[in-house]
């Protein structure tokens, strides 16, 4: 079971978690559904890691299974009560305490992104990683120019969002 | 400066997430995976053994009750043929499903993915639909077989039109009922497994076409 192909894993995803925490901020509402999704991540990728080569950086790699994990196979389970056992490494993941001004305006910021679909989600997510187009569309399976459209449509989209809150 | 750059400034600073350690990782890597796509395929198959247990029984049923020595050949002709068929296209709907299944990779792109999913579910919607047509060819079949076994082309044409009608609204309501069940589960299931998948997937098309 403790094969050197796990041992691998395990340590280049130890290094790389920032990205699936990173999805998980942005498609979790709360710590038990970013632990949930991050669970899923996790055992996604280690089911596609047999068939990673190497072609591009285990972060690539990893960051569009993760998405796509997000996207296309986690199932929410917000309506039930999780009755996993409270892992105390996910206790402290802050959702909802912001304390200063501009950590304030962060927090209406992840809130309007949050409301924004799966697809808009995974957008922003590359935007905010600076990535650029090209990828974005390779990722996601469009074209580039429909790529620049939508993140132009995702802007506006959270610009309103901030307006209804009055914040714009 | 708009919400997004502003975002953009904080994304790599505002990094004060738990650090996972190894350990911890390795217990998730044997949990099990509550992904849409295992539903999806757990769903599929007892849909798809369902539909060959009804199979089953439709060819037992049609034998022993529907088989009549009073059927004439021609009939018992299509009622077999029906059942050859029906089971050929079940095979075809299984191989046809499996091959979907297997063919969902999420190293795709996304777009890919979300397709490749649908189209594993859209099998299994057509072998449903599949054999609501079954259903009501084996009505159909069985109401042959009930007019031909009461010699009711040899009665009074009133006897006959009654026959006939009577023949009609119960054949009507059960597939009517059929139907509305089916509808129902659908959109239980749809709502459930499909929903979100088919919510992304239009997104992504959207703009393609």
């Amino acid at each position: 079971m403790n094969t050197n192909l796990e041992q691998e894993f395990v340590a280049l995803l130890e290094d790389n978690q920032n990205i699936l925490h990173k999805i998980c901020r942005l498609y979790a509402s709360d710590v038990a559904s970013h632990q949930d999704l991050f669970q899923e991540m996790v055992i996604q990728l280690w089911r596609s890691y047999p068939k990673f080569k190497g072609d591009s950086k285990f972060s690539t790699w990893a960051y569009r299974v993760s998405l796509n994990t997000a996207i296309s196979l986690y199932r929410s389970k917000r309506n039930k009560i999780s009755t996993v056992d409270w892992d105390q490494s996910f206790a402290n993941i802050k959702y909802e305490e912001y304390n200063s001004e501009e950590e304030e305006q962060l927090k209406f910021l992840y809130d309007a992104v949050r409301q924004l679909n799966d697809i808009d989600k995974a957008l922003v997510y590359m935007y905010l990683e600076d990535k650029d187009y090209a990828e974005i569309s390779e990722t996601l399976g469009i074209s580039e120019v429909n790529a620049r459209v939508k993140m132009n449509r995702i802007k506006g989209k959270i610009k309103e969002i901030l307006a209804k809150k009055g914040i714009v | 400066m708009d919400g997004l750059d502003l975002l953009k400034q904080h994304w790599n600073k505002d990094g004060d997430f738990p650090k996972v350690n190894k350990e911890e990782i390795r217990r998730m890597l044997y949990k099990s995976s509550s992904s849409l796509a295992k539903w999806i395929f757990f769903v599929s198959v007892i849909e798809l053994f369902l539909g060959l247990a009804f199979n089953a029984w439709f060819f037992f049923f049609s034998d022993v009750e529907m088989g009549r020595d009073t059927d004439p050949l021609w009939l018992k002709i299509i009622d077999q043929s029906v059942n050859v068929i029906s089971y050929v296209i079940t095979f075809y709907f299984i191989y046809t499903f499996f091959q979907a299944y297997y063919k969902i990779k999420n190293t795709n792109n996304t777009k890919d993915l979300l397709n490749d999913i649908l189209a594993s579910r859209k099998t299994v919607n057509q072998y449903i639909s599949f054999n609501i047509y079954l259903i009501i060819i084996s009505l159909a079949i069985g109401s042959i077989s009930f007019i031909i076994e009461k010699h009711i082309f040899d009665k009074s044409t009133g006897e006959m039109m009654l026959y006939a009608i009577f023949t009609i609204i119960a054949v009507s309501i059960i597939g009517f009922f059929i139907i509305k069940l089916m509808k129902f589960y659908f959109r239980l299931i749809y709502i459930r497994l499909v929903n979100k998948l088919d919510k992304n997937y239009d997104e992504l098309v959207q703009l393609e076409d």
